[in-house]
Protein backbone atom coordinates (compact mmCIF):
# COMPACT_ATOMS: atom_id res chain seq x y z
CA UNK A 1 0.00 0.00 0.00
CA UNK A 2 2.86 2.02 1.19
CA UNK A 3 4.33 1.70 -3.05
CA UNK A 4 0.79 2.42 -4.26
CA UNK A 5 0.48 5.74 -2.26
CA UNK A 6 3.80 6.92 -3.01
CA UNK A 7 3.44 6.23 -7.01
CA UNK A 8 -0.42 7.89 -6.54
CA UNK A 9 1.07 11.32 -4.94
CA UNK A 10 4.21 11.13 -7.80
CA UNK A 11 1.51 11.24 -10.64
CA UNK A 12 -0.48 13.85 -8.86
CA UNK A 13 2.64 16.40 -8.60
CA UNK A 14 4.01 15.67 -11.79
CA UNK A 15 0.18 16.09 -13.39
CA UNK A 16 0.05 19.46 -11.59
CA UNK A 17 3.69 20.26 -12.40
CA UNK A 18 2.77 19.90 -16.08
CA UNK A 19 0.18 22.34 -15.86
CA UNK A 20 2.08 24.60 -14.33
CA UNK A 21 4.73 24.32 -16.96
CA UNK A 22 2.05 24.96 -19.45
CA UNK A 23 0.87 28.25 -17.33
CA UNK A 24 4.24 29.75 -17.04
CA UNK A 25 4.60 29.21 -21.10
CA UNK A 26 1.35 31.22 -21.83
CA UNK A 27 2.43 33.82 -19.53
CA UNK A 28 5.86 34.73 -20.43
CA UNK A 29 6.46 33.22 -24.03
CA UNK A 30 6.03 36.21 -26.25
CA UNK A 31 5.55 34.38 -29.37
CA UNK A 32 2.07 33.18 -29.91
CA UNK A 33 2.99 30.42 -31.32
CA UNK A 34 4.55 28.96 -28.34
CA UNK A 35 1.94 30.07 -26.07
CA UNK A 36 -0.58 28.13 -28.56
CA UNK A 37 1.75 24.90 -27.69
CA UNK A 38 1.44 25.64 -24.28
CA UNK A 39 -1.65 26.30 -24.05
CA UNK A 40 -2.27 22.45 -25.39
CA UNK A 41 -0.20 21.04 -23.28
CA UNK A 42 -1.88 23.10 -20.16
CA UNK A 43 -5.48 21.96 -21.11
CA UNK A 44 -4.39 18.34 -21.87
CA UNK A 45 -2.70 18.64 -18.08
CA UNK A 46 -5.94 20.06 -16.79
CA UNK A 47 -7.94 17.19 -18.57
CA UNK A 48 -5.34 14.54 -17.55
CA UNK A 49 -6.60 15.93 -13.52
CA UNK A 50 -10.11 15.51 -14.33
CA UNK A 51 -9.67 12.00 -15.35
CA UNK A 52 -7.02 11.07 -12.20
CA UNK A 53 -9.68 12.24 -10.26
CA UNK A 54 -12.22 9.97 -11.25
CA UNK A 55 -9.27 7.00 -10.47
CA UNK A 56 -9.99 4.30 -7.59
CA UNK A 57 -7.90 2.02 -6.10
CA UNK A 58 -10.43 -0.93 -6.08
CA UNK A 59 -11.94 -0.64 -9.56
CA UNK A 60 -11.11 -2.77 -11.97
CA UNK A 61 -13.54 -2.00 -14.66
CA UNK A 62 -14.15 0.73 -17.52
CA UNK A 63 -17.72 2.60 -16.87
CA UNK A 64 -19.19 0.01 -19.38
CA UNK A 65 -21.60 -2.79 -18.17
CA UNK A 66 -19.74 -6.08 -19.63
CA UNK A 67 -22.80 -8.75 -19.39
CA UNK A 68 -25.80 -9.37 -21.71
CA UNK A 69 -24.87 -7.78 -25.08
CA UNK A 70 -22.58 -9.93 -27.16
CA UNK A 71 -24.14 -13.66 -26.35
CA UNK A 72 -28.15 -12.49 -26.36
CA UNK A 73 -29.87 -9.30 -24.79
CA UNK A 74 -30.72 -9.98 -21.28
CA UNK A 75 -31.78 -6.60 -19.33
CA UNK A 76 -29.02 -6.62 -16.38
CA UNK A 77 -30.13 -7.83 -12.48
CA UNK A 78 -30.07 -5.20 -9.62
CA UNK A 79 -27.77 -7.73 -7.78
CA UNK A 80 -25.21 -7.33 -10.96
CA UNK A 81 -25.26 -3.85 -11.52
CA UNK A 82 -24.41 -3.10 -7.77
CA UNK A 83 -21.25 -5.47 -7.84
CA UNK A 84 -20.66 -3.02 -11.60
CA UNK A 85 -21.34 -0.17 -9.64
CA UNK A 86 -18.52 -1.32 -6.94
CA UNK A 87 -15.58 -2.26 -9.29
CA UNK A 88 -15.98 0.20 -12.30
CA UNK A 89 -14.40 3.77 -12.14
CA UNK A 90 -16.36 6.69 -11.79
CA UNK A 91 -17.60 8.18 -15.02
CA UNK A 92 -18.44 11.50 -13.98
CA UNK A 93 -14.90 13.49 -15.17
CA UNK A 94 -15.18 11.03 -18.27
CA UNK A 95 -18.26 12.85 -19.48
CA UNK A 96 -17.22 16.34 -18.30
CA UNK A 97 -13.74 15.97 -20.47
CA UNK A 98 -15.28 14.18 -24.01
CA UNK A 99 -16.48 17.39 -24.84
CA UNK A 100 -13.79 19.65 -23.81
CA UNK A 101 -11.13 18.01 -25.58
CA UNK A 102 -13.20 18.11 -29.00
CA UNK A 103 -14.21 22.25 -28.11
CA UNK A 104 -10.26 22.74 -27.26
CA UNK A 105 -9.69 21.14 -30.90
CA UNK A 106 -11.83 23.94 -32.39
CA UNK A 107 -11.08 26.36 -30.30
CA UNK A 108 -7.30 25.59 -31.06
CA UNK A 109 -8.14 26.04 -34.83
CA UNK A 110 -9.49 29.28 -34.49
CA UNK A 111 -6.69 30.24 -32.22
CA UNK A 112 -4.26 29.33 -35.01
CA UNK A 113 -6.15 31.49 -37.82
CA UNK A 114 -5.96 34.45 -35.72
CA UNK A 115 -2.33 34.03 -35.61
CA UNK A 116 -1.74 33.41 -39.25
CA UNK A 117 -3.87 36.50 -39.35
CA UNK A 118 -1.76 38.57 -37.57
CA UNK A 119 1.42 37.35 -39.02
CA UNK A 120 0.32 38.66 -42.06
CA UNK A 121 -0.76 41.93 -40.68
CA UNK A 122 2.16 42.85 -38.70
CA UNK A 123 4.82 40.49 -40.57
CA UNK A 124 6.00 38.96 -37.25
CA UNK A 125 4.18 36.53 -34.76
CA UNK A 126 6.02 37.77 -32.38
CA UNK A 127 4.66 40.26 -29.47
CA UNK A 128 7.19 41.93 -28.29
CA UNK A 129 8.39 42.63 -32.04
CA UNK A 130 4.88 43.97 -32.88
CA UNK A 131 5.09 48.29 -33.00
CA UNK A 132 3.22 49.44 -29.82
CA UNK A 133 2.52 45.54 -28.94
CA UNK A 134 3.56 44.43 -24.94
CA UNK A 135 7.19 44.57 -24.39
CA UNK A 136 8.33 41.60 -22.86
CA UNK A 137 11.79 41.34 -20.69
CA UNK B 1 10.05 35.95 -16.61
CA UNK B 2 11.33 34.64 -13.31
CA UNK B 3 8.72 36.43 -11.32
CA UNK B 4 6.20 34.43 -13.73
CA UNK B 5 7.88 31.04 -13.11
CA UNK B 6 7.81 32.09 -9.79
CA UNK B 7 4.16 32.93 -9.75
CA UNK B 8 2.97 29.75 -11.37
CA UNK B 9 4.76 27.22 -9.42
CA UNK B 10 3.18 28.59 -6.19
CA UNK B 11 -0.09 28.51 -7.79
CA UNK B 12 0.66 24.58 -8.89
CA UNK B 13 1.61 24.32 -5.25
CA UNK B 14 -1.77 26.02 -3.80
CA UNK B 15 -3.61 24.40 -6.45
CA UNK B 16 -2.41 20.96 -4.99
CA UNK B 17 -2.89 21.39 -1.35
CA UNK B 18 -6.10 23.00 -1.71
CA UNK B 19 -6.97 19.65 -3.78
CA UNK B 20 -5.98 17.32 -1.06
CA UNK B 21 -6.63 19.17 1.62
CA UNK B 22 -10.62 19.64 0.22
CA UNK B 23 -11.06 16.32 0.08
CA UNK B 24 -11.34 16.33 -3.75
CA UNK B 25 -8.61 14.08 -4.68
CA UNK B 26 -7.23 11.19 -2.25
CA UNK B 27 -5.53 8.13 -2.44
CA UNK B 28 -7.81 6.54 0.06
CA UNK B 29 -10.79 6.40 -2.35
CA UNK B 30 -12.00 2.69 -2.33
CA UNK B 31 -15.33 3.19 -3.84
CA UNK B 32 -17.56 5.36 -5.82
CA UNK B 33 -19.00 8.72 -4.41
CA UNK B 34 -22.74 8.55 -4.73
CA UNK B 35 -23.48 10.54 -8.20
CA UNK B 36 -21.42 8.33 -9.70
CA UNK B 37 -23.14 5.10 -7.92
CA UNK B 38 -26.15 6.56 -8.51
CA UNK B 39 -25.54 6.69 -12.47
CA UNK B 40 -23.41 3.66 -12.54
CA UNK B 41 -26.55 1.38 -11.20
CA UNK B 42 -29.26 3.23 -12.37
CA UNK B 43 -28.80 3.64 -16.07
CA UNK B 44 -28.71 -0.41 -17.19
CA UNK B 45 -31.35 -1.14 -14.82
CA UNK B 46 -34.80 -1.74 -16.49
CA UNK B 47 -38.04 0.22 -14.95
CA UNK B 48 -35.54 2.91 -13.29
CA UNK B 49 -36.17 6.46 -13.85
CA UNK B 50 -32.82 6.89 -15.28
CA UNK B 51 -33.09 3.98 -17.66
CA UNK B 52 -31.32 4.58 -21.02
CA UNK B 53 -31.54 1.07 -22.58
CA UNK B 54 -27.37 1.23 -23.16
CA UNK B 55 -24.76 -0.57 -21.38
CA UNK B 56 -22.43 2.55 -21.45
CA UNK B 57 -22.29 5.27 -18.71
CA UNK B 58 -20.79 7.62 -20.38
CA UNK B 59 -22.51 7.80 -23.47
CA UNK B 60 -25.89 7.82 -21.54
CA UNK B 61 -25.16 10.93 -19.79
CA UNK B 62 -23.62 12.67 -22.26
CA UNK B 63 -27.03 12.41 -24.59
CA UNK B 64 -29.60 11.33 -21.80
CA UNK B 65 -29.58 13.04 -18.34
CA UNK B 66 -27.14 16.31 -19.48
CA UNK B 67 -28.69 16.36 -23.31
CA UNK B 68 -29.34 20.23 -23.03
CA UNK B 69 -25.98 20.84 -22.22
CA UNK B 70 -24.07 18.85 -24.65
CA UNK B 71 -25.77 20.72 -27.89
CA UNK B 72 -24.62 24.01 -26.39
CA UNK B 73 -21.06 22.65 -26.55
CA UNK B 74 -21.97 21.77 -29.85
CA UNK B 75 -23.37 24.73 -30.82
CA UNK B 76 -19.61 26.13 -29.18
CA UNK B 77 -17.96 24.18 -31.69
CA UNK B 78 -20.05 25.79 -34.25
CA UNK B 79 -19.07 28.78 -33.56
CA UNK B 80 -15.36 28.40 -33.27
CA UNK B 81 -15.79 26.98 -36.86
CA UNK B 82 -17.98 29.81 -38.26
CA UNK B 83 -15.18 32.02 -36.62
CA UNK B 84 -12.26 30.22 -38.52
CA UNK B 85 -14.62 30.16 -41.64
CA UNK B 86 -15.16 33.99 -41.33
CA UNK B 87 -11.83 34.41 -41.82
CA UNK B 88 -10.69 31.91 -44.57
CA UNK B 89 -13.58 30.95 -46.68
CA UNK B 90 -12.67 32.93 -49.72
CA UNK B 91 -9.27 31.85 -49.75
CA UNK B 92 -10.85 27.67 -50.75
CA UNK B 93 -10.21 27.64 -54.23
CA UNK B 94 -10.65 25.18 -56.07
CA UNK B 95 -8.88 25.69 -59.32
CA UNK B 96 -5.41 26.13 -58.17
CA UNK B 97 -3.06 23.26 -58.56
CA UNK B 98 -1.59 22.18 -54.88
CA UNK B 99 2.13 20.93 -53.91
CA UNK B 100 2.34 16.98 -54.26
CA UNK B 101 4.06 14.83 -52.39
CA UNK B 102 6.13 11.60 -53.99
CA UNK B 103 4.19 8.42 -55.54
CA UNK B 104 5.29 6.37 -51.90
CA UNK B 105 3.13 9.05 -49.61
CA UNK B 106 -0.23 9.63 -52.34
CA UNK B 107 -0.24 5.73 -52.50
CA UNK B 108 0.27 4.87 -48.64
CA UNK B 109 -1.91 7.60 -47.87
CA UNK B 110 -5.29 6.39 -50.18
CA UNK B 111 -4.74 3.16 -48.38
CA UNK B 112 -5.07 4.22 -45.21
CA UNK B 113 -7.53 7.06 -45.12
CA UNK B 114 -10.56 4.81 -46.05
CA UNK B 115 -9.01 2.27 -43.37
CA UNK B 116 -9.52 5.16 -40.58
CA UNK B 117 -13.09 6.30 -42.15
CA UNK B 118 -14.23 3.04 -41.32
CA UNK B 119 -12.99 2.97 -38.08
CA UNK B 120 -14.20 5.89 -37.26
CA UNK B 121 -17.88 5.50 -38.97
CA UNK B 122 -17.59 2.09 -36.32
CA UNK B 123 -16.83 4.33 -33.32
CA UNK B 124 -19.61 6.77 -33.88
CA UNK B 125 -22.08 3.69 -34.61
CA UNK B 126 -21.04 1.72 -31.73
CA UNK B 127 -20.81 4.16 -29.19
CA UNK B 128 -23.92 3.37 -27.33
CA UNK B 129 -22.75 -0.20 -26.88
CA UNK B 130 -18.46 -0.12 -26.45
CA UNK B 131 -16.41 3.00 -25.31
CA UNK B 132 -16.58 5.88 -27.99
CA UNK B 133 -19.53 8.12 -29.65
CA UNK B 134 -20.11 10.40 -31.77
CA UNK B 135 -17.54 13.14 -30.46
CA UNK B 136 -14.87 10.22 -30.77
CA UNK B 137 -15.63 9.01 -34.08
CA UNK B 138 -15.91 12.80 -35.52
CA UNK B 139 -12.40 13.55 -34.32
CA UNK B 140 -10.86 9.88 -35.55
CA UNK B 141 -12.48 10.67 -38.93
CA UNK B 142 -10.94 14.72 -39.37
CA UNK B 143 -6.96 12.16 -39.18
CA UNK B 144 -8.12 10.67 -42.55
CA UNK B 145 -8.73 14.06 -44.69
CA UNK B 146 -5.77 15.47 -42.75
CA UNK B 147 -3.68 12.52 -44.45
CA UNK B 148 -4.77 13.32 -47.73
CA UNK B 149 -4.45 16.70 -47.63
CA UNK B 150 -0.83 16.32 -46.50
CA UNK B 151 -0.11 14.02 -49.71
CA UNK B 152 -2.26 15.45 -52.53
CA UNK B 153 -2.87 18.96 -51.36
CA UNK B 154 -6.22 20.62 -51.28
CA UNK B 155 -7.49 20.80 -54.60
CA UNK B 156 -7.33 17.29 -54.83
CA UNK B 157 -9.20 16.61 -51.88
CA UNK B 158 -11.70 18.95 -53.31
CA UNK B 159 -12.01 16.66 -56.20
CA UNK B 160 -12.53 14.01 -54.31
CA UNK B 161 -15.84 15.04 -52.72
CA UNK B 162 -15.10 17.37 -50.13
CA UNK B 163 -16.88 20.76 -50.96
CA UNK B 164 -17.33 23.83 -49.61
CA UNK B 165 -20.76 23.85 -49.53
CA UNK B 166 -21.91 20.61 -49.02
CA UNK B 167 -19.52 20.51 -45.40
CA UNK B 168 -21.39 23.48 -44.71
CA UNK B 169 -25.01 21.83 -45.07
CA UNK B 170 -23.82 18.18 -43.70
CA UNK B 171 -22.82 20.28 -40.66
CA UNK B 172 -26.08 22.21 -40.42
CA UNK B 173 -27.94 19.14 -41.07
CA UNK B 174 -26.37 17.41 -38.12
CA UNK B 175 -26.64 20.52 -35.90
CA UNK B 176 -30.34 20.81 -37.16
CA UNK B 177 -31.40 17.24 -36.49
CA UNK B 178 -29.74 17.03 -33.26
CA UNK B 179 -32.14 19.64 -31.76
CA UNK B 180 -35.67 18.53 -34.05
CA UNK B 181 -34.77 14.72 -32.32
CA UNK B 182 -34.04 17.22 -28.99
CA UNK B 183 -38.26 18.40 -28.94
CA UNK B 184 -39.44 15.74 -31.33
CA UNK B 185 -41.15 14.13 -28.16
CA UNK B 186 -41.86 17.35 -26.64
CA UNK B 187 -44.20 17.60 -30.48
CA UNK B 188 -46.09 14.63 -30.09
CA UNK B 189 -46.51 14.96 -26.84
CA UNK B 190 -48.64 18.54 -27.57
CA UNK B 191 -50.21 16.50 -30.25
CA UNK B 192 -51.52 13.84 -28.67
CA UNK B 193 -52.34 15.79 -25.07
CA UNK B 194 -49.46 14.21 -22.39
CA UNK B 195 -46.41 15.53 -21.17
CA UNK B 196 -43.09 15.33 -22.83
CA UNK B 197 -39.68 16.26 -21.55
CA UNK B 198 -36.75 17.85 -24.10
CA UNK B 199 -34.30 15.21 -25.36
CA UNK B 200 -36.57 12.59 -23.69
CA UNK B 201 -35.36 9.09 -24.39
CA UNK B 202 -36.99 6.37 -22.20
CA UNK B 203 -40.44 5.94 -21.20
CA UNK B 204 -40.65 8.06 -17.94
CA UNK B 205 -43.08 7.86 -14.81
CA UNK B 206 -45.58 10.52 -15.75
CA UNK B 207 -44.96 10.20 -19.47
CA UNK B 208 -45.74 7.53 -21.42
CA UNK B 209 -43.96 8.44 -24.78
CA UNK B 210 -40.36 7.41 -26.05
CA UNK B 211 -37.96 5.71 -28.15
CA UNK B 212 -37.23 2.00 -28.00
CA UNK B 213 -35.02 0.78 -26.30
CA UNK B 214 -34.62 -2.80 -28.05
CA UNK B 215 -35.29 -3.61 -31.78
CA UNK B 216 -36.81 -7.23 -32.06
CA UNK B 217 -35.47 -7.90 -35.27
CA UNK B 218 -36.53 -11.68 -37.16
CA UNK B 219 -32.35 -13.19 -36.00
CA UNK B 220 -32.65 -11.25 -32.92
CA UNK B 221 -32.38 -8.53 -30.75
CA UNK B 222 -30.61 -5.55 -31.60
CA UNK B 223 -29.94 -2.48 -28.70
CA UNK B 224 -30.53 0.94 -29.92
CA UNK B 225 -30.99 2.88 -26.63
CA UNK B 226 -33.27 5.04 -27.80
CA UNK B 227 -32.17 8.65 -29.44
CA UNK B 228 -28.99 7.94 -28.36
CA UNK B 229 -27.72 5.70 -31.77
CA UNK B 230 -29.80 8.66 -33.77
CA UNK B 231 -27.43 11.72 -31.72
CA UNK B 232 -24.16 10.18 -32.10
CA UNK B 233 -24.74 9.45 -35.58
CA UNK B 234 -25.93 13.59 -36.05
CA UNK B 235 -22.81 14.78 -33.97
CA UNK B 236 -20.63 12.54 -35.86
CA UNK B 237 -21.78 14.29 -39.04
CA UNK B 238 -21.02 17.85 -37.45
CA UNK B 239 -17.98 17.24 -35.78
CA UNK B 240 -16.07 15.33 -39.09
CA UNK B 241 -17.79 17.97 -41.36
CA UNK B 242 -16.77 21.23 -39.50
CA UNK B 243 -13.53 20.02 -38.85
CA UNK B 244 -12.82 18.95 -41.89
CA UNK B 245 -13.75 22.49 -43.04
CA UNK B 246 -11.66 24.52 -40.99
CA UNK B 247 -8.78 22.07 -42.23
CA UNK B 248 -9.27 22.72 -45.97
CA UNK B 249 -9.74 27.23 -45.13
CA UNK B 250 -5.74 26.65 -42.90
CA UNK B 251 -4.62 24.70 -45.63
CA UNK B 252 -5.25 27.15 -48.11
CA UNK B 253 -3.94 30.23 -46.06
CA UNK B 254 -0.72 28.16 -45.67
CA UNK B 255 -0.31 27.50 -49.63
CA UNK B 256 -1.18 31.10 -50.29
CA UNK B 257 1.18 32.44 -48.18
CA UNK B 258 3.90 30.07 -49.70
CA UNK B 259 3.38 31.87 -53.14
Amino acid sequence: MMVEEFLWYYVLATIIGTAAVGLCGMICRPHMIKKLVMLTIFSDAIEMLAVFIGYRITATQPPVYPGGVIEGFVYPSQASLKEFAGAAVDPLPQILIVTAIVIGLAVLLFLVTLSVTAGEMFGTQNLSKIEGGEKNE
Amino acid sequence: MKLSVVVSLMLAVIFAVALVQLGLVSPDFTSNLYLAYKYLSEIPLQGSLLYTGSPEIVTSVLWDQRGIDTYYETTVLFLAIIGTLYIFAEKIKPSEPSKEMTVIVKLIAKVVAPIIMIVSISVALHGHLTPGGGFQGGSIFVVAPLILLAAMGGSKLIKLGFKKDSLLSLRLTGLILIAFIGISTLIIGFMKGVMGYLFLNQPKTYVPLGYADVIHAPWGEIVIAGTLILLNLMEFLAVSAGFTLALLGLDAVVEGGKK
